[in-house]
C-alpha cells in the first residue's frame, strides 16, 4: 500500500514538472514596450495597436500561438526599465518592441542585453546603433545622418539659389546630432549657414527664436526640433508671416498624427522629413494601409506602422531560427533582407540598424487634398548611412 | 424688537466659555454687558452673531431662532456688530467702507453719518489704514448705521480712546438710542455704562451674576467692587 | 535694435497671457484663501472648447466670446460641489483636492478628443503681419496685447469702481467682517472663483492659435501661472499684471541674450525677487 501511494507521489510529481515545462514552452510572447499613459500616450497608444496587430496577423509560430503582451513605460525610462526586469524575472520574457523616447529605449536596450533578449525599437537616439550598440538591440528607424540627407540635400538640389539656411535647434544631445550632419551638408554643398538658434527642452514660445531667425534673413527656415516642439514653432513661425518669405524645412516630423494636428492651412507649403508615409507605394506597404484600415477605420501612421514591422521582423527572425533561444534569434535577425512598408529593407549586421528609406515630404492646400489623410506629396525618398568602417558601433 | 438668549453654552476651542448664560434686550433699550477681562463677554457678541456657534442654548431674534444659523444671515435680520478690532478694511477708502456696508432702507444714509461725523466727510477719500483710533471707530459706528440695524451690538468702543473722543462717542451712542435703535453695549468705562445705560448685566466666568436697572447699580458698590474691580 | 523691439513686443504678448492667467489665480487665493491647482485644467478646458467651437462653426469670435462663459460656468459648479467644502482645511489639502479636479480633466480631456494635440487657425481678419516701413509684427499678436490690455482695464475697473470690486478686497483682508456687513459671503466666493477660473479659459482661448492646443497644456501654464503670482504677489491685481509682464519680458529678451537659459532666467527672477520681497512686489504681509 505504501509503495502504491509513493509511486502515485512521485508519478504526479514527475508529471507536473513536465507539465510545467510544456506551458512554459508554449507560444511566444511578444512584450510591448509603450508610453500608452503619460505625456506621449498619443504615440504609445498607436504603437500598441501596432505590435498587436502584428501578433494577430502572424498566426502560428514554432506551432505554438503567438501571443502579446503590453508594458507601459509611462513615458518614464525608470519605470520602463522595471516593468521589464520584472517581466524577464517572473515570465521569462525574452522578446521586446516598441520605445518611444530615446532615453527609455536605451535604457531598455541595455536590460534586455543582460539577459541577450532581443528588443527592436524606433527610437530616435543615434547611440542605439552607435556607440551604446549591444547584440540585443534592433533599430527600424533612420537615424540623424540619414534624416538630414534625405531632406536637406534634397532640397538644396531643387533650389540651388536658396544658398542662406538659418537653423533652430533643441538644446541636447539629439538636437546637436541633427544639428552636426546639417552642418557636414551645408558644407558639402556650399550652403552658408547664416544663424543657429539653440532652445531648451521645455520651450514652447518660439516668438524670440523666430525673430532672431528674421533678422538674419535666410532663404530657408530649418527645424531640428520634433514633437510638439516642432508643431509650435512651425505654428507660430506662419504667425510671423514667414512662409512666404523664406522655405521651411522640419527635418524630423512623425508624419501622419502631427499633420493631422497641424492641419492643411499650417501644413501647406511646407516640407516635412518623415521615416513612413502611408501613401508609400510598396506592396507591403499596401497590404498594411488595407489592413489596418479594415481592423482599425484608420490609415496607418508611424508609431504604428514601425511597431507592426518591428514585431513581425522579430517573429520572422524567431521562425528562421527554429528555437525560441533569444540569443540565437538575434543572430537570425542579422544581414535579413525583407518587404517592409518603406521597400525592400535590410537588416545591417555591424550594427543592428534598418537600412530603409527616409522621406521629403511637401504640404498641400485643403483644395488639392484627395481624402481626409492626404496632406502631402512625396517628394523623393532614398537611403543615406554611414559607411560602414566608419561606425561608431563596436561589439565584440 | 426683542432679543432673547437662554441657556446659552459657547466654547472657545475647548475652553468652555460661556456657562448656560440667559440674558434679554428689550425694545429701545440700552444695556450694558459689564465684567472683567476673559469673562465671555465678546464670546457672548460673537455667539450672538454666529461667529461662534453655541453648543447648546437658544438665541432668539424677534422670536427667529439665530442658532445655527449663517453670520451674514443674522446680521440682514438687522443685528450689527461693532467688534473690538473695529475691522476696519485698509485696502478700502473711507466711503468704499461705508458703501459696501448701506443697506436701503436704513435711518441712516451715507449723507447722514457724514454729518453725524463730519470728520469722516473730511477723510472720506483716505485710505481704512490712514485713520486714528477714534477715526476708526467711528466709521465702525457709521458702518454699523448705515447697515439697517435693529440692534446694534458694540465691543468696548471706548477702549484707548482719549476722553474728548469718548465724550463725542457717548453723544452719537444718546442719538442712537433716541432713534429708537436697541443697543447692547460691552463696555469697562463705568462712567459712560452709567451715563447710558438702562440697565446692566455683569458677567463673570461665563454666567450672568449681577441684572439690574441703572437707579440699582448705581447704588451697588459691592458689586461694583466684587465683580469689576481690576 | 529693431530686433530688441521685436523681443520686447513678444514679451509684452507673452506678460499679457500670462497676466490673464495668474490675475485668476492671485484674486482667488486673495479672497477665498485657497490654492487653486486646478488653474491650468480651466485654462485647457478654454482651449479645447475654442478649437471644438471653431472646428463646428468656424468663428473664432464665437469662441472667443462663449467658451470663457463655459468655463466660468464649469468653475461656479466646481465651487459649489467641491471647492467650498475645503476653504476650512489646510492649504495642502486644497492642493490636492484640485490636482486631483486637474488629473479628472485632463483624462476626460483626451478621452473626448484623444491623445493628439489640435491646431486653431488664428482668425481670418487677423491673418498676416501688421508693417510699418521695415517693422512687421504678427496682427495676430497685436491683437492679443491690445485685447488683453482691455480686460485688464475692464477688471481693474470693477475691482476698483465697483461695489462688488470693493467686497472682493474687503474680503481678501477680512471675510468676518465682511459677512458681519450682511454680505452673502458664499455668493461671494463662488462668483469670484468663477470669474478667476473664467479668465483662465480665456487665456486659453486666446492662446489656442499660437500655442496649439494638447492635453498637457495645463499643467506647463500652472507653472508659469504660480511664478507670475509668487513674482507679484498673492492677492494683488497689479502684481499679476506687473509678474506677468516681468515673466513674459525675461523669457523673450533671454532668448536673445542667452536662450539656452530663458526658461532658467525665469525662475532665477522670482528667485531674486522673494530674496527682496519675500511676499512678492505687491503683496502683503
Amino acid at each position: 500500500m505504501k509503495k502504491m501511494i509513493l509511486r502515485n507521489v512521485l508519478l504526479s510529481a514527475v508529471l507536473t514538472a513536465t507539465t510545467t515545462l510544456t506551458f512554459a514552452a508554449e507560444g511566444v510572447t511578444i512584450y510591448g514596450v509603450k508610453s500608452v499613459s503619460g505625456a506621449f500616450a498619443s504615440y504609445g497608444k498607436y504603437a500598441d495597436m501596432g505590435s498587436k496587430l502584428a501578433v494577430e496577423d502572424y498566426g502560428t509560430l514554432l506551432g505554438q500561438p503567438v501571443s502579446y503582451k503590453t508594458l507601459d513605460t509611462e513615458g518614464n525610462a525608470g519605470k520602463a526599465v522595471r516593468k521589464v526586469q520584472e517581466a524577464v524575472s517572473q515570465d521569462n520574457a525574452r522578446f521586446f518592441d516598441g520605445a518611444t523616447l530615446s532615453s527609455t529605449a536605451l535604457a531598455i536596450g541595455k536590460e534586455v542585453n543582460k539577459v541577450n533578449g532581443v528588443f527592436m525599437t524606433p527610437a530616435g537616439a543615434d547611440e542605439l546603433t552607435g556607440v551604446d550598440c549591444n547584440m540585443s538591440t534592433f533599430r527600424w528607424s533612420v537615424p540623424t545622418y540619414g534624416a538630414i540627407r534625405q531632406t536637406v540635400k534634397p532640397l538644396i538640389d531643387q533650389f540651388p539659389e536658396k544658398k542662406r539656411w538659418y537653423t533652430i535647434t533643441p538644446q541636447y544631445v539629439f538636437g546637436e546630432a541633427l544639428l552636426e550632419n546639417a552642418k557636414q551638408v551645408f558644407e558639402a554643398e556650399g550652403v552658408e549657414h547664416v544663424g543657429n538658434s539653440y532652445h531648451s527642452l521645455k520651450e514652447q514660445e518660439f516668438s524670440g527664436y523666430l525673430t532672431n531667425a528674421m533678422a538674419a534673413q535666410p532663404d530657408v527656415l530649418l527645424l531640428l526640433n520634433f514633437g510638439s516642439q516642432s508643431s509650435n514653432a512651425l505654428r507660430q513661425a506662419i504667425n510671423f508671416g514667414l512662409k512666404n518669405q523664406m522655405t521651411i524645412l522640419m527635418a524630423w516630423s512623425s508624419g501622419l498624427d502631427q499633420l493631422q494636428e497641424l492641419g492643411p492651412d499650417i501644413a501647406d507649403g511646407v516640407y516635412f522629413g518623415a521615416q513612413y508615409w502611408h501613401t508609400v507605394d510598396t506592396p507591403m506597404n499596401n497590404a498594411l494601409v488595407k489592413r489596418v484600415n479594415e481592423a482599425y477605420g484608420m490609415n496607418p501612421n508611424y508609431p504604428l506602422a514601425a511597431d507592426y514591422i518591428g514585431t513581425t521582423a522579430i517573429l520572422n527572425a524567431i521562425a528562421k531560427a527554429g528555437t525560441t533561444d533569444s540569443a540565437v534569434v538575434a543572430k537570425a535577425l542579422e544581414g535579413v533582407t525583407y518587404d517592409g512598408p518603406t521597400g525592400s529593407e535590410f537588416v545591417r549586421a555591424a550594427d543592428h540598424q534598418v537600412l530603409k528609406d527616409y522621406y521629403l515630404l511637401k504640404g498641400k492646400p485643403a483644395s488639392e487634398m484627395a481624402d481626409a489623410d492626404d496632406y502631402v506629396d512625396i517628394i523623393s525618398s532614398g537611403k543615406s548611412f554611414p559607411d560602414e568602417a566608419t561606425l561608431a558601433c563596436k561589439r565584440s | 424688537m426683542k432679543l432673547e438668549l437662554n441657556n446659552v453654552h459657547s466654547y472657545y476651542g475647548k475652553s468652555h466659555v460661556l456657562e448656560g448664560l440667559s440674558l434679554e434686550v428689550g425694545s429701545g433699550e440700552l444695556v450694558t454687558l459689564l465684567g472683567r477681562n476673559g469673562a465671555g463677554k465678546t464670546t457672548t457678541l460673537r455667539s450672538i452673531m454666529g461667529i461662534v456657534k453655541p453648543k447648546q442654548g437658544s438665541i432668539r431674534f424677534n422670536d427667529v431662532e439665530l442658532v445655527g444659523k449663517e453670520t451674514f444671515e443674522i446680521a440682514r435680520y438687522g443685528i450689527a456688530l461693532v467688534p473690538e478690532h473695529r475691522g476696519i478694511f485698509s485696502l478700502l477708502s473711507v466711503e468704499e467702507n461705508l458703501a459696501i456696508a448701506v443697506r436701503t432702507g436704513s435711518r441712516w444714509d451715507i449723507g447722514d453719518v457724514y454729518e453725524m461725523f463730519p470728520r469722516l466727510y473730511e477723510r472720506r477719500k483716505n485710505g481704512g489704514n490712514e485713520l486714528s483710533g477714534g477715526e476708526q471707530q467711528m466709521l465702525a459706528m457709521a458702518r454699523a448705521l448705515v447697515n439697517k440695524p435693529e440692534l446694534l451690538l458694540l465691543d468696548e468702543p471706548t477702549e484707548g480712546l482719549a476722553p474728548v473722543i469718548v465724550d463725542e462717542i457717548v453723544r452719537i451712542l444718546e442719538r442712537i438710542r433716541e432713534a429708537g435703535v436697541s443697543v447692547l453695549l460691552v463696555e469697562q468705562n463705568l462712567a459712560v455704562c452709567e451715563r447710558l445705560a438702562d440697565r446692566h448685566y455683569v458677567l463673570e466666568q461665563g454666567n450672568i451674576v449681577y441684572s439690574g436697572t441703572g437707579e440699582d447699580f448705581r447704588q451697588q458698590e459691592s458689586i461694583k467692587d466684587r465683580y469689576l474691580a481690576v | 535694435m529693431s530686433l530688441y523691439l521685436f523681443q520686447i513686443l513678444n514679451g509684452v504678448g507673452l506678460g499679457m497671457i500670462y497676466f490673464l492667467i495668474s490675475v485668476g489665480l492671485t484674486i482667488i487665493f486673495g479672497l477665498l484663501n485657497f490654492v487653486n491647482f486646478a488653474h491650468g485644467a480651466f485654462y485647457l478646458i478654454g482651449s479645447y472648447l475654442c478649437f471644438t467651437i471653431v472646428s463646428l462653426t468656424g468663428n473664432f469670435w464665437l469662441a472667443l466670446a462663449i467658451a470663457p462663459l463655459i468655463v466660468a460656468a464649469l468653475a461656479f459648479l466646481t465651487e459649489r460641489t467641491l471647492i467650498k467644502r475645503a476653504y476650512h482645511l489646510p492649504h495642502t489639502y486644497h492642493i490636492l483636492i484640485t490636482l486631483g479636479i486637474a488629473l479628472i480633466i485632463q483624462e476626460l480631456t483626451i478621452s473626448i478628443w484623444g491623445p493628439i494635440g489640435k491646431s486653431v487657425s488664428v482668425p481670418d481678419a487677423l491673418q498676416g503681419v501688421f508693417q510699418m516701413g521695415h517693422f512687421y509684427y504678427p496682427k495676430y499678436r497685436l491683437f492679443v496685447i491690445i485685447f488683453a490690455a482691455v480686460i485688464a482695464f475692464a477688471l481693474w475697473l470693477l475691482l476698483e469702481r465697483t461695489r462688488f470690486g470693493a467686497l472682493v478686497r474687503a474680503g481678501s483682508e477680512d471675510t468676518e467682517t465682511v459677512s458681519l456687513l450682511g454680505t452673502h459671503i458664499h455668493k461671494l466666493f463662488s462668483i469670484t472663483f468663477a470669474l478667476g477660473v473664467g479668465l483662465a479659459g480665456l487665456a486659453g482661448v486666446l492662446a489656442a492659435p499660437i500655442r496649439g492646443v494638447h492635453p498637457f497644456v495645463g499643467v506647463e501654464v500652472l507653472g508659469i501661472a504660480f511664478v507670475v503670482v509668487v513674482i507679484g504677489g498673492m492677492g494683488s491685481f497689479t502684481g499679476a499684471l506687473v509678474g506677468g509682464l516681468i515673466v513674459g519680458l525675461v523669457q523673450s529678451l533671454m532668448t536673445t541674450i542667452w536662450p539656452q537659459g530663458s526658461s532658467l532666467m525665469i525662475y532665477g527672477a522670482m528667485a531674486f525677487v522673494i530674496l527682496l520681497r519675500p511676499y512678492g512686489l505687491f503683496g502683503r504681509g
